[in-house]
């Protein structure tokens, strides 16, 4: 219910607060019945007034008669929660409707326009302000307003009696107008008056309920984010176990064989060690990898940032790779560009970014294959892009090739020491530079991945 | 000397497949392997081996599983109903990375395996535990 809270609920009650108004109203209402049965006696008894009793207790009949309906409707519309707002303010109109007749007649009874009674109309304005909306609440001060006119015209004019009480005021008020005008005038600017005053201070306090609620939301939202991101942690601690587990567990079962005496044949032997080998080496990459993630992932580095020649660290990157290049027969493709291009990181991010994304593009590429290096401004951004004519992505894993440890099938049979975090690692590092890392692949077909620093990026 | 038995290995290591295969292969008896699920559920039935090592992380953590209900699976017209009562080795290093404990007392109910091992392999381990298998069923 507190999600639902908009701008409306700013202004008029919500349901909650309605519904709960209602039930005080009625509960309130108990309290008026006994007063008009018990002040008339007390009137009688002590100050000798002579007030019609029955009257007094036909009205007060009436009100509990009428609060009991209320209670049941109100039990009706509690057990139903759907359109509650609307059944609820139409319930509480109806509800100081009956009220302001009741008060009405009880004005009428205790001398009209010189009813002691008279400021209870001040009551349902209050009430009015606190469960309904403002409009609706000077509606309610002027319907309130117009009854005590209604009341002091019809004795005026002598439609219903005047019932007078010499104990009370000596003389009858109907016989200097003036006064009476005056005293209706005061008394209906009194209740638009309360009408402005109480709908400004509920709406105040309605406003500061939704901030509350604003506020809750936001904790539980932050809560529930926090948890997200310490299950991911604990997921990854997990895949990082087993992926640092499973090259163990065959280095040791390797060794084992040979520890145990079950490798005699000495070809036999050396072809463990070399697969010992492979693993250790392919576990320190994942080792090296996981740091460089962990690294993306501080926002703290003692390294400094500097301008980086993008052309030349593309050349550095493709002398690196010429043996590899040339053995598997792949053109490096990669035109200078005429103007400078230059990003403002730090170096080691810079080189791990292009290695990765260069690397794999040689590893994913068959022979007579191409991998094409694009380094350009435009517009002040700096697009840095690496296309290349290999294997490709199937499409249900594009999405999912930046995910920590996650390999493509075709990639896992291909090559089958990585670790899954390379890509990983290329967007944990353009990230923190503000860029945009997309990917366009196709299978059998190629990969093309596009990076764009903004201009003027901040870190 | 009777015909050698045949162990089917099914685990995506191909370290750990020539772990155990090598030591099997010197006390006599036939190996042949599988890296996945599938592939292994199809060497199953090409081959009709008298026992399957399996692993229990594959591709995915629930992919040796998967083989093992399939193999149990009492449906009709089940695939592998021929090899229902198979006695599976299921290889593991899952207990010590997560907290429940795989054990033929805890999970013989929910894991429709024989035995367990455990990672690394330790060859006489194995052995002993191929040969008590394969000596029930």
């Amino acid at each position: 219910m507190g999600q639902t809270q908009t701008a409306r609920g700013t202004v008029n009650p919500s349901d909650a607060e309605l519904i709960a108004g209602v039930r005080w109203f009625i509960s309130l209402r108990w309290a008026a019945g006994a007063g008009v049965l018990i002040v008339p006696i007390i009137g009688r008894a002590v100050f000798r007034i002579d007030v019609a009793l029955a009257l007094f207790f036909c009205v007060a009949a009436a009100i509990f008669l009428c609060n009991a309906i209320f209670l049941f409707v109100y039990a009706r519309l509690e057990r139903r929660p759907e359109r509650r707002l609307a059944a609820c303010t139409r319930f509480a109109h109806a509800q100081i409707c009956v009220d302001w007749i009741a008060l009405t007649l009880l004005v009428h009874l205790s001398g009209g326009v010189e009813s002691p009674i008279l400021p209870f109309f001040l009551f349902h304005v209050i009430i009015a302000a606190l469960l309904l909306s403002r409009t609706a609440c000077f509606a309610h001060a002027a319907l309130a307003s117009a009854l005590a006119a209604a009341v002091a015209w019809g004795e005026a004019v002598g439609l219903v009696p005047h019932l007078s009480y010499p104990a009370i005021v000596p003389e009858t008020a109907y016989d200097h107008m003036p006064y009476v005008i005056i005293k209706l005038s005061f008394l209906s600017a009194a209740l638009f008056g309360s009408a402005f005053l109480a709908t400004s201070i509920a709406a105040r306090l309605r406003e500061r309920d939704a901030e509350l609620i604003r506020l809750k939301d936001d904790l539980e939202r932050s809560y529930h984010n926090l948890e997200n991101v310490d299950r991911a942690k604990t997921e990854f601690t997990y895949k990082v176990t087993h992926e640092l587990r499973a090259p163990l567990g065959a280095v040791q079962s390797l060794l084992g064989l040979i520890l145990e005496g079950y490798v005699a044949d000495p070809a036999k032997m050396r072809e463990y060690v070399v697969r010992v080998q492979a693993r250790v080496q392919a576990l320190l990459q994942l080792v090296t990898d996981l740091l460089d993630l962990a690294r993306g992932k501080m926002s703290v580095s003692d390294e400094h940032l500097s301008c980086i020649d993008l052309p030349a660290l593309v050349e550095r990157i493709r002398e690196l790779y010429r043996q590899k290049l040339q053995a598997g027969r792949i053109a490096f493709v990669f035109e200078k560009p005429r103007e400078r291009v230059s990003v403002e990181m730090r170096l080691s991010d810079c080189e791990r970014i292009l290695t990765n994304l260069i690397d794999n593009a040689v590893k994913y590429t068959d022979q007579g294959g191409t991998v094409a290096v694009d380094v350009a401004m435009r517009g002040g951004d700096v697009s840095v892009s690496v296309a290349d004519t290999g294997i490709g992505i199937p499409k249900g894993d594009i999405d999912k090739v930046f995910s920590e440890f996650f390999r493509a099938d075709n990639a896992r049979k291909r090559v089958a020491g990585g670790s899954g975090l390379g890509l990983s690692i290329v967007k944990q590092l353009v990230s923190r530079y503000n860029g945009v890392l997309s990917v366009q692949s196709e299978l059998n077909k190629g990969t093309h991945i596009t990076i764009v620093f903004p201009k003027g990026y901040t870190i | 000397m009777a015909t050698a038995k045949k162990i089917l290995i099914i685990d995506d290591d191909p370290d750990i497949v020539e772990a155990m295969k090598m030591p099997l292969e010197s006390h006599g008896y036939e190996v042949v392997s599988a890296s996945s699920g599938q592939e292994g559920l199809s060497t199953l039935v090409k081959e009709s081996p008298d026992l399957i090592i399996l692993d229990v992380m594959m591709e995915s953590t629930t992919e040796g599983f998967q083989v093992a209900y399939a193999i149990r699976s009492d449906a009709p017209g089940s695939a592998y109903a021929k090899f229902r009562k198979i006695p599976i080795l299921m290889v593991t290093a899952i207990n010590q990375v997560m907290k429940t404990k795989f054990s033929k007392e805890t999970d013989a109910e929910y894991l429709p395996v024989t035995e367990f091992i455990e990672k690394p392999i330790q060859p006489a381990d194995l052995l002993n535990k191929v040969a008590s298998l394969l000596v029930k069923a």
